[in-house]
């Protein structure tokens, strides 16, 4: 049986199939018992389903003011982390500014005199590969879901896996792609949040750790296409788990 | 059906101005689906407490998404997206917890809905009716509550689970024919004994 069958059927069960197609299936139903054991079942199914939506339904609970605390909660949280952000911000603009001058400075302290040189002149000279390429932004991958699935695997795969995302890290870091990263596995960790009476509150997430952010990697980009296509090549969307790419700083 | 599968006017203005920082108008969204988004989490979920904590979520994520909105055809259709999927994690999460600490709390959990009804027999029947139905897998699940809980169209369902209309159709019917074979099974056994 298949999708186009089974809908052809449920359209004879409501009552929804054309001339042609209910004397179809009653032809079918003539010659074939277990077809018509099949209908009738689904008909019982039916018949339990549709009592069951004529019940009164059940009492729906205040639910605008309940969202309404929350949302204003998460937007004064979310603009106290905007304040932060634009404070962060601004240092790593001073930091970028400052870093590459100061570094010319350094190179200009520690080399050797200008004339003892040979080759091209200071102008041409490249910047350092340690400078972030301004082409590129930072790209957050999130990695979710499959990490305490680790301990199924035996030993050989296990292994395999591990140096699967070992070498995927790696060759990251070789094209200088791979800016930090940091696995999240183990304890549940502890949850923040401001309570209605103005306290921080503490509690630890009833979500086991392996149901969220198990790790992340900081990479660097030219544009969340091509973060999307390192991502795709991830060894962990072969293994089972989820990447979200978001490009950081907003935007 | 009350709500507007087709974007009526009075929605589209309600998130506009909602986008705009009117409260008022949110909290007049919120009610006019409140019931709808409630209730099928209630049935996919069969928990009260879990239900309203996911009808919530997904009006935190109607709130984040206004901007977004103001195009959207179809809001009620958005809204059971963003339940299904809600629903899904949730199921997914108490499985897993179960795995980790109590394998009961996997167990088909029972609610009552409509409780004050005098109509005991009616009740029960519908106890066993919500037990066959937790025990269907969950696409079938699914889509026979959005088809005849929810009571949306199968083109709905498509756009709001994902699958194709075809693949819908054949969910109800498979899961119809289970819930009918479960609750024959078990009135053959209420026979015996």
């Amino acid at each position: 049986m298949n999708d186009r069958t089974d809908d052809r059927l449920l359209r004879y069960l409501e009552g929804r199939a054309t001339a042609e197609e209910r004397e179809e299936v009653e032809r079918e139903l003539a010659v074939s018992p277990t077809l018509k054991s099949e209908l009738e079942d689904a008909r019982r199914g039916l018949e339990a389903i549709r009592g069951l939506a004529r019940s009164p339904g059940a009492a729906v609970p205040p639910l605008a003011d309940a969202a309404r605390a929350t949302i204003s909660a998460q937007r004064d949280a979310a603009r106290r982390a905007d304040r932060r952000r634009m404070f962060r911000r601004a240092a790593t603009i001073a930091a970028f500014l400052l870093l590459p001058a100061g570094g010319w400075f350094a190179r200009g302290l520690m080399a050797p005199p200008l004339a003892t040189l040979p080759g091209p002149s200071p102008e041409s000279v490249a910047p350092p590969a340690t400078l972030p390429n301004p082409q590129l932004r930072p790209y957050f991958l999130l990695f979710e879901g499959v990490w305490p699935d680790r301990e199924r695997l035996e030993p050989p795969d296990e292994m395999q896996r591990t140096e699967a995302y070992m070498s995927w890290f790696d060759g990251l870091e070789a094209q200088g792609r791979l800016v930090t990263g940091y696995e999240l596995g183990g304890a549940p960790g502890v949850l923040l949040a401001r309570g209605p009476l103005g306290g921080v509150t503490e509690t630890t997430p009833d979500t086991p750790p392996s149901e969220s952010l198990v790790g992340f990697i900081v990479i660097r980009a030219s544009s969340e296409e091509e973060a999307r296509r390192i991502a795709a090549e991830s060894p962990h969307l072969r293994y089972g788990g989820s990447v979200l790419v978001k490009a950081a700083g907003g935007g | 059906m009350t709500s507007d599968h087709v974007q009526a006017p009075e929605t589209a203005e309600l998130l506009r101005r909602s986008a705009e920082g009117d409260e008022d108008a949110f909290r007049r969204l919120v009610e006019r689906h409140e019931g709808r988004v409630y209730r099928l989490a209630l049935h996919l979920l069969g928990d009260p407490v879990a239900a309203e904590e996911a009808a919530q979520e997904a009006f935190i994520r109607l709130y984040r998404s206004l901007d977004s909105l103001r195009g959207e055809a179809r809001l009620s259709t958005w809204l059971h997206r963003v339940t299904v999927n809600l629903c899904r994690d949730e199921q997914r999460r108490l499985k897993r917890a179960a795995r980790y600490t109590d394998l009961e709390a996997a167990a088909p959990r029972l609610v009552v809905l409509g409780s004050e009804t005098d109509d005991l027999e009616r009740e029960q029947m519908n106890r066993r009716i919500r037990a066959a139905l937790d025990r269907l897998p969950e696409h079938q699940k699914e889509a026979i509550v959005l088809r005849y809980l929810s009571e949306l169209s199968y083109a709905e369902i498509s756009e709001a689970t994902g699958a194709s209309p075809n693949t819908v159709a054949s969910r109800v019917y498979r899961g119809l024919r289970q819930l009918g074979v479960l609750l024959g099974a078990e009135r053959g056994q209420e026979e015996v004994s």
